[in-house]
Order: structure tokens, then C-alpha cells, then sequence
């Protein structure tokens, strides 16, 4: 992925594609970009306590879907919608995503290919040196989609992003709802993945957003996720997420309040086991006034895992009238386990409610005790206080919350 | 609505007129002084070292901290806006010239410089002193250091009865080398950030303690700094050893002139904590903010940590920081010794065009450590204060223990408060609490005061008194109400 | 005593008290009653002066003074008092410190001389002694802490200090157990006197058994709709708030 390595795949990469010059152009200025701003290290803020060196090292992918090229067009949508995958089949396919739509797909519902989209719809992100792999990901572009949803419509969608290579698989989604649109959205990943995921979400006036992710990962995985929310005026976004090991797997996250009166609410679950690393960085920007944000977590390291959370909350000046609560709870059930808990606020007006709250600790030893005093065995007794802490980010309440992750 | 902003906008103007406020401590002393050149290279450390007619060994390890200053770059970390500085601009050694040969009494004390601190309320006259002991719960010893010397020192002999040593750093060296040579850099190390490590370079002086094995300091102890001379930068440092079993309370003041340049500050404070020792150091740091328009006022970098090497070793750090234009400060402690306990208690208030990034680092490496952390942060004008912590539990820290808790209260729509505490744990039987919140003062509680009669100005400030009681009760009582009238002075203006 | 005038009163955009008209003399004690939003805190809240209340019409004369032109401080001064609701807590803030702050800077305001610390811990002795209350609420933070029934007899051992014009009650009955009730209501009538009014906003009968009332109002969707004498409290006790809707 790095280095000399680098430039010969994005040679390989780049002869084979028949592209329009902007987008090359696009492709080798990003390359640049990257290897200006380098591998983040330690002394970078948001991947301080992640080891990238582990990128370089990483186990083979065994596990993929058999190679074949992405297709995509307006229509494909719609053919999809006739293939409804259904339930319990195993959803491996040789494409980068599978798409199951429960319902009806909404009228002018449109879909696009990443590569395929006109120069003008291409949206930069801005990147500094903690987001360069943003630039990787542009540089080495090979999927990706941009799917609108037309005002006033509901839509409930799973998306499945797959492993179809031994490489990195860099994905590009965009999605926009559209003003008073509702999206149900759930995103899985691949349990043997190896992705950079670049995804921007763009929620217009009014829209909601009801957003389940669920990384649950092989111990061999690796997957670099960047993700943007853009919020339009009285947007509501309820996001839960579930983040269970990996090599590496690593999150920043930026939701920008851009339109008064919308709130952001999120709760997330991090288990990591053995030698997995979970990094998982949230910043709430508080642009303009009366805005809600709330990020839960909960995360629990065990084995040699290390698990590192950030959640940072920017209230502009002028900002008036913003709520800003950040909880962050932790749990480490070995030595050598580490956890990384760093709440971070950071207020420009004075009218504002900002509280957070960050903990690190074992088990509680009364309820511990409690529970066993009533006869629950040791094991057991921890296994439900376990379970009963990482259920606080249950904010859907779905009843197989903790099923897929390991304990 | 529009009525809104325009009473935003009318209370900003009256913040603006009212906010000229009164430093009391501005003044300068008129005094001929023995000032180098401003300047720094190899030869001014040399003519500092021997001006304080230093061993060798010092000299050689000034100069490898120098050597190593030379290969860091200044930090950019914090939340602050630094000017550049010109540390070629500074002159690193400034003494009244009457001082030259060194005051045995106070009686040898230039009167100018007596006059002095009698205008900052600083008790020099033991008999004054004493005097006053009806009053007085118990009298303090004071260190006095003027721009770059220690001037005097009261009440050494009492302290010698006890055992204590306190004296000025430069007496330490002659008098007691090999204490000295013994901590010198043990917890500050020369590298450890760019500020310490000039200071290592260009130190000229500041207090050294020594309590002796199972002594408690018969009185409390202090050290005022002046910052006096124009261009001058003050290099103090600070070193207190508290033997096994003792105890001793430290208390430090710090005032400088006002004047349009900015001035540096660059102390390094070393604290050493033996088995089942105390020492409970408290600062009330009211060096010059600049004005109102944020011109000039002193850039406060200081390190300061203490290691607790000990068992059952505690230290306190209480600060209430109302002055200078940038404080860049993180009392810190390190938890060797088993059972040790950290303590941090501190108020920041900023207003103006003030910036304050502080904090402190708990470092938990024995077991069953301890560690609280109490912040308060107040912002008002257009000034700018940051809680920066670090918390970090190592893996041998068995039931390690700590609880933070840090609140910001913001005073104007132009000001920022700002929060980053960190947490590091390694240790799955340490437990770990952290609460913050940032808020306004509330209207319920402004309304209800004002009900009752109290003016919005005295409402106000009744309630950052309230909001900083914690932190005050741990002041010895008569930095408390020192520290609550400077709070207030400092505030003055910032409620329209 | 106090004479309001077609008082109409909004918060944001939300109007509150439609044209309130109400006749206060010295001495008098009049019931405020009525429904739930029907605007009777708001009334307790445009005398005091709170500043999210917005008064778009009427005028109140108080003691031959404008208490609208008047700062909140001002009004406390000029003697009237409003017993909260909720007594607001106040982190820190000694509850004795804040009572001879605000007893001075209201003797001060009226260039009465002010108290010095002996002076005010005699009359406090005094007071506390009355309101059967434990003096270690006054070493404490003002209302922090304290239950719900200390909170409202705190507010009316401040009124028993502060020696008020006119005292306005909002709700202090609501969450008050009998035996507490009744201390309040002591408290009340040991204030009462030939200059000193008070006006009891409150939901139901029971208190004005204790604090007899010479006026009872029935204030529903922001104007009094009806005033009669203690017995129009016994009878809406019997016959509750539905008639106001025919």
C-alpha cells in the first residue's frame, strides 16, 4: 500500500482504466497530495495511538469474493430492486457492493458510478495531513457510488461493502437525501476486509437519517473509513454503530452543522480482542445555532487489544443556543489491553449546554458480588454486567445487539 | 430577534468601556541595575554561571542543556497564538545593583526595593512580622527574587532551628552542592520541552527548600517574584525536597510592571517527594495580562512537576492563575512511590485578549495511586482558556484511582473555553472518572440574586466566587482571600 | 399599594397575560388561583421583572412608582419580593453571605446604613429560631442540597429578613407536607401587618385555611375572570376550573 509499492500499483492501476483527463488529473494530484503529507505517526492527533507500521504487515486476504468488474448504471438500481437478496442467503458476490432494498424504491431515486459522474459533480474533500488517506483513496479510486434520494420519500437500504481483491478495495459513496426524505440505512462490511472507505452523506433541509454500521471485523482486517455528514436545517440523524476488532480499524468522522436546528445523535460499541486495534474519532461542528449533538460510547478491551476514542465538539462563535453532550465509558478486562479516552470541547459563545463525561475502570465489584450472591456464576455475572454496559448504545433497541459481536 | 442582538451588542460596548481595569501591582521600581546585554549564545551563560561564581559541573550542564535548546523548536501544541520571540532580544540577567554584595539582613536591603514590596503588601520585616502574629495565624517566611536575584530571605534562623534550609537557588549551590547536584534535573530533565530547557541554559535564580526527615516546616514558606527591568526575561528555578516523614506548605506570588512589550517567563519548578513526605505548594499568579487591547503583559511558560518517589508521598499543586497575556502551564505530578497522591487544584480566569492553555499530567506508575484533579475556567472578553489533562495509568499501577472534574463558565459571546482531557490506561483495575461541563452563568441564577437585591456586578461575581470554592478552600487562608479579591478585580468589567 | 393596568405580557411569541387588571392596598392579602398556563407565575414574574417576559402593554404603579422603568435589583429594593417556584441553587455561594449581600445592598439602595455581620447573625438567630428551620442550612450553598420543603421554607425565612412591601407566594404550598405547610404559613402571618401585602399564587384550597385570604381572583387564560372573597376558594375547590370552558 505504501511507498515505492504505491506508485508501481497506482501505475498498474491507472493504465488499465480509460478515464477522462480530469479525473487523471484528480488521481495524480491526490497521489502527490499523499505522499506529501506522508503516514500519519504518533505525533498525529487523531492517529496518536494508532500503529500504521501494522498496515504494512498485514496478514493476506484469504477470503474474496471472485474478482470481477464493478457495473454500474442508472438502471442497475433498479434491476437490483427485482433480486432483492433475501434474507439468510450469503450475500458474496464478485461486486463491491450489494444493496438490499426493503420496501419500495422511491420514484427518481437515482444511482451513479463514482467514475462515471460529470467533473462537475465531483465534490474535493478538504484533507490535512490525519485525513491523507482520504487522498489515497482518491488517487486509487476503483468504486464507488453516488445515490440520490428525491424529496419527500422514505427509503430503507442495506448496504454490503465486499472484498473482491487482495488489495485495498478504495470505495467512494455519496449519498444525498433529499429535503423531508427519510433513509434507513444500514452498511456492513466485510469480515476479511481491506478497504478505504471515503463516504459523504449530504442531508438536506428537514431529511432524516436512521444509520446502523456495523464493522465487524476478522482479526486479519483492516479498514480505514472516513465519513462526512453534512446537515441542512432541521435535519435529524440517529447513528449506532458497532465496531468489533480488526488489525486496524480506523474512523474519523466529522458531522458539520451547517442549517439551525438539527440534532445528531450517536451511540457506538467498541470490542476488541487479541492484538486489534480500534480507533474511532468523532468531530460534532457546531457552525451555526440552536444544533444538538450527543456521541455515546462504549468500548471494551481485553487480551493485548488497544482501543483509542476521541470525541471532539467544535461550537463556532456566534453558535448560540448548541447542546453538546459527549459520554465516553471504558472497560479494560486485561493488563495488557490499553484504552485511549479523550473527550475534547472546544466553545466559542458563552450561550451553550456542554457536558462530558469519560471514564475508564473493571467491572463493578458490588454488582458483581450482587449478582453472584444470587447465585450467578462468576463468568456469567461478568458476562451480563459486560453485556448490560455496552447495551447503553442500544439506541435502536434491536434485540440482536450484541449477538454478532465476540465477547 | 432584533431586540437581542442590539442588547448583545450595547453590552459588548459597555464591556468595552468598562473593562479598563485596574492592575495594581503596574508600577516600576526606580533602580540602578546591573543588566547584560540582550543577547543569547555560550559566552552569557558563562558570564551568568560566573557572575554566580558556579562550580564547574553546573556550567557543563548549562551548557549541554543550551546545546540542547539549540536542536528543539519551540511547541505548537497548545491552543494558543504565540508571537514570535526574539530570544535574542532578552537580556537573561538583570540585578539591582545594590544587591551586589549579597544583604546578610534586611537591614543591608536596598530601601527602594523594600519600599517595593511594602507597596505590594509582601511582609519583608520580620519584627513587622512578628508583630502581627495576632492577626496572623502563623507568620511566613518569604524568598524574594527581584528580575534575575534572590534580594533576601526572612526568618532563615528560625528555619535553621528546625533543620529547613531556604535560601536563594544560587546559596543552595555554594552552601549545599551536593543536595542540589543530587535532584538538579531529576524530574525536569534539561530536554524534557523547549521552555525547560532554556531555562536550564540561562537560570539565574529562584528558592530552594530542603525540610529534614520527619520535620514539619515550623511556618509557611514563600516566594515572590518581580519581574521589574524592561526586557528582561526571568529565569527562575525552584526546587523543594521534602525528606521522609516531613511536611512543608509553599506558597508563590508573582507581579510584574505593565509595560507595551511582552515579557518572558520561563520558570522550572522541581518538587521531591519522599516516603510518607508532604509539600502542598499553592501560586497566586498575577503577573501583568497586557492591556486591553491585549498589548504587551507577560508570556508565563513554566513547568513545573513534582515526583512523588516515595510511598505513601502526596503533593498538592493549587494555582489560581489571573494574570499574563499567554500561560502555557502543567503542574504535574509522577506516582512512583506506592499509595503516593497527586492533587491539582486550580482557577484560570481570563479576559481581555488573555490566552491560557493549562493543566496538569498525572502519571500513575505505583500501585494503589491516587489522583484528583479540579479545574475551573473563566473566560470573559475575548480571551481564550484551555483545560489540557493527561491522565495516563501504567500497567503496574494496580488499583490506581483518579477523578476529574473541570467546568468552564464563559462570560461574553468573544471568548472561548475549551476542554481536552486524555486518558491513557493500561491497568484494567484502575478506575478512572472524568466530568467536565462549560456553561454561562445561568439567567435563573442571576434573576434570583438580582430578586433578592444584589446588583448584576456583585451578582456575578458572588456566583464565579461560589463556582471556585473548591479550589480556594485548598489556598492557606490568606491566599484565599487574596486570590478572591484578585478574581474579582480581574473580572471587572467583563459583566456589561 | 400596587395597581396594575391592563397588563399583557408575552414570552418569545408566546402571549401569556391577555389585559390583567388587579388593586392591591397595604395590608391586604389577595389569592391569585386558577388553572394550569392560565399565566399566574407569569404575573409573579412581570413584578419582579424577569427580562424573558416581555411586557407589550399596561402599566404597574407600585407605591406611586413605575415598576416597569425599574431594574429587578431595583424592584427588590423598593420592597417586593417573589417567593420562587423553584428556588434556584447556587453552587458554592454561602446562604448566609448571600442574605446579608442582598439585605445590604437593599438597605444601601434605600441609604438605610448597613448591617454589620453581629447585627445580622441576631436577627437571623431570630428568624431561624421562627421558621423551625436547622441552622446548618445557613452555613450551606444557598438552596444546594436542600429538599424541596427546605428550598420553599429557605424562601420564605429570606422574606421574614428582607422584610418586604409586598410579597408575592408562587406556589409555595406545591410539594409541601402538612407539618411544612403550616410553618410557611407562620411564617406568613407573623409578617403580616397594616403595610404589608402579599399576593399567594397557588392551585389549591388548602393553604388559604392557613393564610386567610381578604381576596380570592380567578386568573385563567391570562386575565382575572372572576374575584370574589374566600369562599370563591372553597367553591372552586368543589366545582374545579371546567366552567371557565362554557
Amino acid at each position: 500500500m505504501f511507498k515505492n509499492p504505491i506508485n508501481l500499483a497506482f501505475e498498474v492501476l491507472t493504465s488499465q482504466l480509460d478515464e477522462p483527463k480530469w479525473l487523471q488529473k484528480k488521481r495524480s494530484n491526490a497521489l502527490k497530495k499523499f505522499q506529501d503529507y506522508g503516514i500519519p505517526t504518533h505525533k498525529s492527533e487523531l492517529w496518536k495511538y494508532t500503529n500504521t507500521k501494522k498496515l504494512e504487515r498485514l496478514e493476506e486476504v484469504t477470503d474474496i469474493a471472485e474478482s470481477g468488474s464493478v457495473l454500474f448504471s442508472d438502471s442497475s438500481l433498479s434491476e437490483k430492486q427485482n433480486t432483492q437478496t433475501e434474507k439468510g442467503t450469503d450475500p458474496k458476490t464478485e461486486q463491491l457492493f450489494v444493496f438490499t432494498i426493503e420496501g419500495e424504491l422511491p420514484k427518481n431515486t437515482q444511482m451513479q458510478d463514482i467514475l462515471q459522474i460529470d467533473e462537475k459533480n465531483w465534490k474535493n474533500i478538504k484533507t490535512d495531513k490525519e485525513r491523507t488517506f482520504v487522498e489515497l483513496n482518491t488517487a486509487m479510486l476503483n468504486g464507488g457510488f453516488q445515490l440520490t434520494i428525491p424529496k419527500n420519500s422514505q427509503l430503507k437500504l442495506h448496504i454490503q461493502y465486499q472484498q473482491i481483491s487482495k488489495d485495498w478495495e478504495n470505495i467512494r459513496t455519496v449519498i444525498n437525501v433529499g429535503e423531508n426524505a427519510e433513509l434507513d440505512l444500514t452498511e456492513s462490511y466485510d469480515y476479511d476486509c481491506r478497504i478505504n472507505h471515503v463516504s459523504v452523506i449530504n442531508m438536506t433541509a428537514d431529511s432524516r437519517l436512521k444509520f446502523q454500521s456495523n464493522k465487524l471485523l476478522r482479526k486479519t482486517a483492516a479498514l480505514i473509513h472516513f465519513s462526512q455528514i453534512n446537515c441542512a436545517q432541521n435535519v435529524t440523524i440517529q447513528q449506532g454503530a458497532v465496531n468489533n476488532n480488526a488489525a486496524l480499524s480506523h474512523t474519523i468522522q466529522e458531522v458539520n452543522f451547517n442549517g439551525q436546528h438539527s440534532k445528531f445523535e450517536a451511540a457506538s460499541v467498541n470490542v476488541a480482542h487479541d492484538s486489534c486495534h480500534i480507533s474511532e474519532n468523532i468531530l460534532t461542528n457546531h457552525k451555526v445555532q440552536n444544533c444538538k449533538s450527543n456521541v455515546l460510547k462504549r468500548s471494551l478491551a481485553t487480551d493485548k487489544a488497544s482501543i483509542a476514542i476521541n470525541a471532539k465538539a467544535i461550537v463556532s462563535k456566534g453558535a448560540d443556543g448548541s447542546d453538546v453532550a459527549q459520554s465516553l465509558k471504558n472497560i479494560l478486562l486485561t493488563d495488557d489491553a490499553n484504552i485511549y479516552s479523550r473527550p475534547e470541547l472546544e466553545i466559542n459563545t458563552d450561550d451553550v449546554i456542554a457536558a462530558h463525561g469519560s471514564t475508564v475502570g473493571e467491572l463493578d465489584e458490588t454488582s458483581l458480588t450482587y449478582l453472584r450472591s444470587r447465585g450467578i456464576p462468576k463468568e456469567q455475572a461478568k458476562f451480563m454486567l459486560i453485556e448490560s454496559f455496552l447495551q447503553d448504545a442500544n439506541i435502536f433497541n434491536t434485540e440482536d445487539f450484541l449477538d454478532r459481536i465476540e465477547l | 430577534m432584533p431586540e437581542q442582538i442590539k442588547t448583545s451588542e450595547q453590552e459588548n460596548a459597555e464591556v468595552h468601556k468598562r473593562i479598563e481595569q485596574t492592575y495594581k501591582d503596574g508600577f516600576v521600581t526606580d533602580i540602578e541595575s546591573d543588566t547584560f546585554p540582550p543577547g543569547l549564545n555560550e559566552e552569557v551563560i558563562r558570564a551568568i554561571s560566573a557572575k554566580k561564581e558556579e562550580p564547574q559541573w553546573l556550567l557543563d550542564w548549562r551548557l549541554k542543556a543550551y546545546a540542547k535548546w539549540l536542536t528543539m523548536e519551540q511547541p505548537n501544541w497548545a491552543k494558543l497564538k504565540i508571537p514570535p520571540i526574539d530570544f535574542n532580544a532578552i537580556s537573561y540577567y538583570s540585578s539591582p545593583k545594590s544587591n551586589e554584595n549579597a544583604p546578610e539582613t534586611i537591614d543591608d536591603v536596598d530601601p527602594k526595593l523594600l519600599e517595593t514590596y511594602a507597596k505590594l503588601g509582601v511582609p519583608l520585616h520580620e519584627q513587622e512580622i512578628l508583630a502581627g502574629v495576632k492577626t496572623r495565624k502563623t507568620p511566613v517566611a518569604v524568598d524574594v527574587v527581584f528580575d534575575s536575584v534572590s534580594v533576601t530571605t526572612t526568618f532563615k534562623k528560625e528555619l535553621k532551628k528546625a533543620g529547613v534550609i531556604f535560601c536563594s537557588f544560587s546559596e543552595a549551590v555554594k552552601d549545599h552542592p551536593d543536595l542540589v547536584k543530587q535532584y538538579l534535573g531529576k524530574v525536569v530533565p534539561i530536554g524534557d520541552n523547549y521552555f525547560s530547557a532554556l531555562n536550564a541554559a540561562v537560570f539565574s535564580d529562584g528558592s530552594f527548600v530542603y525540610i529534614p526527615k520527619n520535620t514539619r516546616c515550623p511556618m509557611e514558606l514563600s516566594t515572590y517574584f518581580r519581574i521589574n527591568e524592561m526586557n528582561t526575561g526571568q529565569f527562575e528555578r525552584t526546587m523543594i525536597i521534602a525528606d521522609d516523614g516531613a511536611e512543608v506548605s509553599y506558597l508563590e506570588g508573582c507581579t510584574a510592571p505593565m509595560r507595551d512589550e511582552n515579557q518572558l517567563h520561563a520558570a522550572v519548578v522541581e518538587l521531591f517527594i519522599l516516603n510518607d513526605a508532604k509539600i502542598k505548594y499553592s501560586t497566586v499568579q498575577n503577573w501583568y495580562p497586557g492591556d486591553e487591547n491585549g498589548k504587551g503583559g507577560i508570556f508565563n511558560f513554566v513547568t513545573k512537576r513534582a515526583a512523588c518517589n516515595g510511598v505513601n508521598a502526596k503533593v498538592s499543586w493549587t494555582q489560581v492563575e489571573t494574570g499574563s497575556a499567554i500561560t502555557w502551564k502543567y503542574p504535574s505530578c509522577i506516582l512512583r512511590g506506592d499509595n503516593s497522591r497527586g492533587e491539582f487544584y486550580s482557577v484560570a480566569l481570563t479576559n481581555n485578549y488573555q490566552q491560557a492553555d493549562t493543566g496538569t499530567k498525572m502519571i500513575h506508575l505505583g500501585k494503589n495511586t491516587k489522583s484528583t484533579i479540579i479545574s475551573k475556567g473563566i473566560s470573559a472578553g475575548k480571551s481564550h482558556n484551555t483545560y489540557r489533562g493527561l491522565v495516563r495509568i501504567s500497567k503496574r499501577a494496580e488499583g490506581a484511582r483518579n477523578h476529574t472534574q473541570c467546568d468552564s463558565l464563559l462570560i461574553g459571546k468573544n471568548c472561548g473555553a475549551h476542554t481536552f482531557p486524555y486518558i491513557e490506561s493500561a491497568n484494567s483495575t484502575a478506575q478512572l472518572e472524568h466530568e467536565a461541563t462549560t456553561s454561562k452563568i445561568s439567567e435563573d441564577q442571576l434573576f434570583y440574586c438580582k430578586q433578592r437585591g444584589i446588583s448584576e456586578e456583585d451578582a456575578t461575581s458572588m456566583i464565579v466566587d461560589g463556582f471556585c470554592k473548591e479550589v480556594f478552600k485548598e489556598l492557606p487562608m490568606e491566599f484565599a482571600v487574596e486570590a478572591k479579591a484578585l478574581l474579582d478585580i480581574s473580572l471587572e468589567g467583563a459583566v456589561g | 399599594m400596587l395597581n396594575i393596568k391592563n397588563i399583557h405580557a408575552q414570552v418569545g411569541d408566546n402571549k401569556i397575560l391577555k389585559g390583567l387588571n388587579l388593586d392591591i392596598k397595604p395590608g391586604e392579602v389577595h389569592a391569585i388561583m386558577g388553572p394550569n398556563g392560565a399565566g399566574k407565575s407569569t404575573l409573579g414574574n412581570v413584578l419582579a421583572g424577569m427580562e424573558k417576559v416581555e411586557v407589550t402593554e399596561g402599566s404597574v404603579d407600585f407605591l406611586g412608582k413605575n415598576l416597569l422603568d425599574l431594574e429587578i435589583e431595583q424592584r427588590a429594593a423598593e420592597g417586593i419580593f417573589l417567593a420562587f417556584q423553584y428556588p434556584v441553587e447556587i453552587p458554592g455561594v454561602n446562604n448566609m453571605y448571600f442574605l446579608r449581600a442582598a439585605l445590604n445592598a437593599q438597605r444601601k439602595y434605600r441609604g438605610e446604613k448597613e448591617m454589620n455581620s453581629s447585627e445580622f447573625l441576631k436577627l437571623v438567630r431570630t428568624k431561624i429560631k421562627q421558621m423551625s428551620m436547622r441552622d446548618d442550612l445557613l452555613r450551606r450553598p444557598v438552596n444546594e442540597g436542600f429538599s424541596g420543603g427546605e428550598k420553599k421554607r429557605n424562601e420564605i425565612f429570606q422574606m421574614s429578613i428582607l422584610a418586604p412591601k409586598l410579597a408575592i407566594l408562587d406556589e409555595t404550598d406545591s410539594g409541601l407536607d402538612i407539618d411544612a405547610l403550616k410553618i410557611v404559613a407562620d411564617g406568613v402571618n407573623q409578617l403580616r401587618d397594616d403595610n404589608r401585602s402579599f399576593i399567594v399564587i397557588t392551585h389549591y384550597q388548602r393553604l388559604l385555611d392557613y393564610i386567610v385570604p381578604d381576596y380570592v381572583h380567578v386568573l385563567a387564560d391570562g386575565k382575572i375572570v372572576r374575584s370574589g372573597d374566600k369562599s370563591l376558594a372553597i367553591e372552586l375547590e368543589k366545582t374545579g376550573y371546567g366552567w371557565l370552558e362554557d
